[in-house]
């Protein structure tokens, strides 16, 4: 269970994490969303030890993360958007380095780079980005981690391996994990990710499951104009308008279109959502 | 915090293993290079001195002793500065600071582990390597002269007088090594850029600065010239161990604080 508890965070005098207040639960695979800056990096960095909170509290199975107890580095796993070209084969990487996270599973770190399509035995620093990022993915899953902590993993991915990200992380994921991963390309990620998270500038818009969001917004995407419409888009496709779901409609939630419903009626959805 | 997320004797052992390999793989040709300085230099000097007359040759190599103490002087202050600059200085760079910051072990394993590697084994294998490949140089080349090996064991480390009892005089330089190391290790991990550039003249200024200090210091004290050099050669090993001793301990715990609190 991640508690974070009233935390804030700046860097000098620009403050980018305010009073945020959240509660993640185990064995579920989190969706941080947000417009650029408003810092879920710098969270995901708190949450995984590389920074201390100003203020507030952070604390997972007990542990708070910039102790960097290694009881608590052993369950879990940052993957950083930026990541380090090693001059060695990735397969030996991943055995060197693996062998500090107990339930590391060299058998599920081949397989993940099979569903990848990417080299093992290619040395790293001669990899492209692409499959750089493929490389530390799947040695992120074969660590086989409770806590998972990723970071624009699909960016510099194309088009087959976002599919394949989306595959490996349903597939190779233990069901006590927790995954946060934050992205900007929501439609990468639809499909998996529930709940969502949407952080605004020292905020938490929503923290809400698709069930939860489903309940309360309807995605309509008939062409026919809502009067009481919250957002729409005319889509390539059709449109999408969201209003609030006031007869238990069903819909598929349309996350991109959610980001923009929020993001335009930021009391009125925290009002919603609010438990 | 649990003994076993402090220090635990298993998990340091499958550190410390971890980290010799590393090194060997990323920092294992640096070492090589280095510790192969007098080879390079002395192919460097035969290639100048086909340029002399067979007659003169005896000459050009008489010179060759000299320039040896030079940069070997030079090649050892820069390996123990710059190897541990090269080896951790990563800590600082969001990309490559990640893996090793939160790779389980604890603060005490890794700072225990870089400092094993950067202040003894790697300079004992560079010191190994240099001084070995200068005495085999020197076997085969006579006329190179006297191997540095040959040179630094004349010096007796600890010597006896039967009006002085024990001197340790000859030791002056023994903890210097130790020392620039543990600057480098400072250095790496206090600068985000041009960390061996920046570590090197910050040292050089902050011993321009104690001399400065120590010389006014003593001038300060309107001795005799005579007063002056018996009380340097009465206290000089002394007060250069305790500096030597101080600033490294000073470095090794600026190392620690900041290793333990870094941020990235």
């Amino acid at each position: 269970m991640i508690n974070i508890d009233n935390i804030t965070f700046s860097y000098g005098n620009n403050i980018v994490l305010k009073n945020i207040t959240m509660h993640l639960e185990e064995g579920k695979i989190y969706g941080l969303l947000g417009e650029n800056g408003v810092g879920k990096t710098t969270l995901l960095t708190l949450l995984c030890g590389l920074k201390k909170v100003k203020s507030g509290s952070i604390e997972i199975d007990g542990h708070i993360p910039f102790n960097r107890e290694p009881s608590f580095l052993s369950l879990e796993y940052f993957l950083s958007d930026e990541v380090a070209p090693m001059p060695v084969p990735a397969e030996k990487f991943a055995l060197s380095y693996g062998k500090f996270w107990e339930k590391f599973d060299m058998g599920k770190f081949s397989e993940l780079m099979g569903i990848f399509e990417t080299d093992a035995s290619q040395k790293m620093n001669r990899m492209s980005f692409g499959q750089l990022k493929k490389t530390y993915i799947s040695f992120a899953l074969a660590c086989n981690c409770k806590y998972l902590f990723m970071d624009e993993p699909t960016n510099g991915l194309d088009i087959p391996s976002k599919a394949q990200f989306r595959k490996a992380v349903t597939k190779y994921t233990a069901e006590d994990s927790t995954l946060l991963i934050s992205t900007h390309q929501v439609r990468d990620l639809e499909n998996i990710i529930d709940p969502i998270i949407i952080l605004d500038r020292q905020d938490v818009l929503l923290n809400a499951s698709i069930a939860e969001i489903a309940d309360k917004l309807t995605f309509n995407y008939s062409n026919e104009k809502n009067p009481h419409a919250l957002y729409s888009e005319v889509t390539p496709g059709g449109s999408v308008q969201v209003y609030m779901n006031t007869g238990d409609e069903e819909s598929k939630v349309n996350i991109e279109a959610l980001f923009n419903t929020v993001h335009l009626h930021k009391e009125l959805i925290k009002g919603l959502f609010r438990k | 915090m649990a003994r076993k997320d402090s220090f635990d004797s298993d998990r340091f052992g499958k550190y410390f293993s971890f980290e010799l390999k590393e090194t060997v793989r990323s920092q294992g040709l640096f070492v090589l290079l280095s510790g192969l300085v007098p080879l390079i230099f002395f192919i460097i000097s035969v290639i100048f001195s086909l340029l002399y007359d067979h007659e003169n040759l005896e000459d050009f190599w008489s010179g060759y002793f000299f320039f040896k103490i030079l940069i070997a002087t030079v090649a050892f202050v820069l390996f123990f500065l710059v190897f541990p600059i090269v080896r951790y200085g990563n800590l600082t760079d969001r990309r490559e600071g990640v893996m090793p910051v939160l790779l389980p072990a604890s603060h005490t394993e890794k700072f225990f582990c870089s400092v094993l590697v950067s202040v003894i084994i790697a300079p004992v294998v560079f010191l190994t390597l240099y001084l070995g490949s200068d005495a085999v140089l020197g076997a085969l080349f006579p006329l190179s002269g006297k191997s540095l090996a040959g040179y630094f064991l004349e010096y007796k480390l600890v010597s006896y007088n039967e009006e002085f009892g024990f001197s340790l005089a000859g030791t002056y330089a023994f903890f210097l090594p130790p020392m620039v190391s543990f600057a480098g290790l400072a250095g790496g991990a206090l600068f985000k850029k041009n960390k061996i550039t920046k570590t090197f003249f910050s040292c050089a200024v902050a011993l321009i600065l104690f001399l400065m200090i120590v010389i006014s210091i003593v001038d300060s004290l309107y001795m005799s010239a005579e007063q002056t050099a018996e009380m340097v050669v009465s206290n000089c090993t002394w007060f250069w161990y305790t500096v030597q001793t101080v600033t490294a301990a000073g470095f090794g715990l600026y190392y620690w604080e900041r290793t333990r609190k870094i941020e990235l």
